[in-house]
């Protein structure tokens, strides 16, 4: 795997393990799903919606393992991420009233997070995100909460890795300038020396 | 990340600086692991998919919506622990003891079990249609005395006195319910000296104790297991017990229960400490300083029909339209709807909601818990009250020739035929 968190130097092995063993199974859901959740709250923005959409994703994911093809962990992942975009589309379609409500709890919620240090909020970045097309969203996510390389989101989204950087980069673009240049050349500032880079 | 773009850079550093609240997510992730790890074990179990497929969709769309209307309720806190104390109380109705008496062997673990006065340990129960997994320390005392500590209170049970106080510091509100009418051959009991009971039954019993489950790793331990069951045949109601111990220490480590009843039931208790010292003031029912009384009376006696009709009342009263089935899914939509409901109505106040809560739970139960050749039928899905020449419910009471039919205004008469009618549904017990 190019990018992400490994497993372990066995993944391939566990992959191929968890399509009849409990435990290789269980230690793949300990893995994904706080990336999967990431990734379902980025689009959705909801956590509600968001942990609705992962457990949809999961309970797929469970049921299709025993007869899931690939042999190697990206083969999963790919195959995990298609899975939970389907989910969240699902959600979106099916639950968009109920989102929209939960939508302004999440913003009550952490607008109170955020008094101390309010340079920028989380509802204020999906707000921005929502402004992308489905697409760029969905490449969004994949890339910044799903931790996925280029060439794995051109995989899921079936496009080429080059229409990938593209779309990236202009999406960045416009997120830039819906939360304001200032905003994310704060974050871009050196920080001091014990901060690492991702 | 690697091999990122500035732009990318930046973006991510922003996002790693946002404020982000993930105080429920142990909840949520604990509670997916357990239904994708059971939907993995059915995958597993399952060589011929398609059939199921179709049914299992169906199954699942309604369960999708039980599931949101008990989300959105067990967010609240009282709720939550209104549950947690219902359950103490549904346990009585549950298990009915047995008969069985025979000897043979079980295992060393079942042994240090059955012999514990004391006990403290973890508990996880899973109730049908009640999406959170109720979480809890529990500490036990002989005899039938259990204490439950949740998020938001107390539950101490006393099931000897036949009393249950719950205790809500947010409040400073003591419920104590106190269960009337018991059968004398039906004592409630505790989960944890139910599984004393029934381990016991087991031991004695004459041949096919318990199946292996053979060895796992629970908790970075090595574990063995054995399951057994008993059923109506024993005097109880169908259910199965997992036990996981220390080869080593004969030490138990894990008690997986299913009861499989309407709501199905689920516990896990882990993290045994087995006669040790405990407080047996953490076990007191005398109201604590300044919190204040309130009392629940529980009828413990079996339900009739006319506590079901009470309950079926209930729905037509509150503009709600009665179950779509009795089945776990059905019943645990109706609950959730009407406890919602009736929770706006009375503006939390407690002793209302708990007695609004046991009065639906006992009704149901006593058409859930029908015996099959009672032949009960349930044909209530769109019902309406003004529909009175249709038949919602029938079932033939023990040693009756005809059936009792209750019709969807309600009223009940009888008829030595079953009602012919298209859509009904037999109760599965």
């Amino acid at each position: 795997m190019a990018n992400g968190p490994a497993i372990s130097a066995s993944a391939d092995d566990l992959v191929i393990r968890a399509r009849g063993c409990r435990e290789a199974f269980a230690a793949l859901f300990d893995e994904y799903y706080p990336r999967i959740l990431s990734y379902c709250c980025a689009r959705l923005s909801s956590r509600a919606a968001a942990e609705d959409a992962t457990g949809e994703a999961f309970l797929q994911i469970a049921r299709h393992l025993p007869r899931f093809p690939g042999s190697t962990e990206g083969d999963f992942r790919r195959w995990a991420f298609r899975i939970a975009g389907n989910a969240v589309n699902q959600q979106r379609r099916h639950d968009s009233t109920r989102r929209e409500t939960e939508l302004v709890d999440v913003t009550a919620s952490d607008a109170a997070i955020d008094d101390v240090d309010r340079r920028l909020d989380w509802p204020q970045v999906c707000a921005a995100m929502r402004l992308l097309d489905e697409r760029n969203q969905a490449i969004v996510a994949l890339r910044f909460f799903g931790q996925l390389d280029h060439e794995e989101i051109a995989d899921v989204l079936e496009l080429t890795p080059g229409a990938v950087r593209t779309a990236l980069s202009r999406a960045l673009s416009q997120l830039r300038t819906e939360l304001g240049s200032d905003v994310t050349a704060a974050a871009s500032a050196p920080r001091g020396p014990n901060r690492s880079s991702p | 990340m690697t091999g990122q773009t500035p732009h990318e850079l930046d973006f991510h550093r922003l996002l790693a600086d946002l404020p982000r609240d993930d105080a429920l997510r142990s909840e949520h992730r604990e509670r997916l692991r357990r239904l994708a790890l059971e939907a993995f074990d059915a995958a597993q179990a399952s060589s011929t998919v398609e059939p199921k497929a179709v049914a299992s969709t169906a199954a699942e769309s309604r369960w999708r919506r039980a599931y949101l209307y008990g989300r959105k309720l067990m967010t609240r806190p009282l709720p939550r622990i209104m549950a947690a104390a219902v359950t103490l109380v549904l346990a009585g109705w549950m298990f009915v003891p047995g008969t069985q008496s025979t000897a043979s062997a079980f295992n060393e673990f079942v042994d240090k079990l059955i012999a514990a006065k004391t006990a403290k340990f973890d508990m996880e129960m899973k109730t049908e249609g009640v999406p959170m997994v109720q979480s809890f320390k529990a500490e036990f005392l002989a005899p039938n005395r259990l204490r439950q500590e949740i998020l938001g209170g107390v539950n101490i049970a006393d099931y000897d006195q036949g009393k249950i106080m719950t205790l809500i510091p947010a409040t400073k509100e003591a419920v104590v319910m106190t269960i009337k009418n018991r059968p004398q051959n039906a004592k409630p009991e505790n989960l944890f000296e139910n599984v004393q009971r029934v381990l016991q039954q087991k031991r004695e019993a004459g041949s096919e104790p318990a199946v292996s489950l053979g060895e796992r790793e629970i908790d970075g331990k090595k574990a063995v297991g054995f399951q057994t069951s008993w059923d109506e045949a024993s005097g109880a109601i169908g259910s199965t017990v997992k036990i996981w111990g220390d080869p080593e220490t004969g030490f138990p480590i894990r008690i997986e229960t299913v009861w499989n009843g309407v709501p199905k039931t689920e516990s896990v208790m882990k993290n045994f400490e087995l006669n040790i010292p405990v407080d047996e003031k953490k076990f007191s029912l005398e109201i604590p300083e300044g919190y204040t009384k309130r009392e629940v009376e529980v009828d413990g006696s079996p339900p009739t029909e006319e506590d079901f009709l009470a309950a079926l009342k209930t729905a037509y009263e509150a503009g709600n339209t009665l179950p779509a089935s009795l089945d776990g899914i059905g019943v645990a939509m109706f609950i959730s709807k009407m406890t919602a409901s009736k929770l706006e109505e009375v503006k939390n106040d407690t002793e209302a909601a708990m007695q609004f809560g046991l009065k639906l739970g006992r009704g149901l139960t006593f058409a859930t818990q029908l015996p099959k050749d009672a032949d009960a039928h349930w044909n209530g899905n769109g019902a309406k009250q003004d529909e009175k020449d249709r038949p919602v419910f029938w079932y033939k009471p023990a040693g009756n020739e005809s059936y009792r039919v209750i019709d969807a205004d309600l009223s009940v008469r009888e008829s030595k035929q079953a009602p012919e009618a298209k859509g009904a549904v037999k109760l599965k017990k």
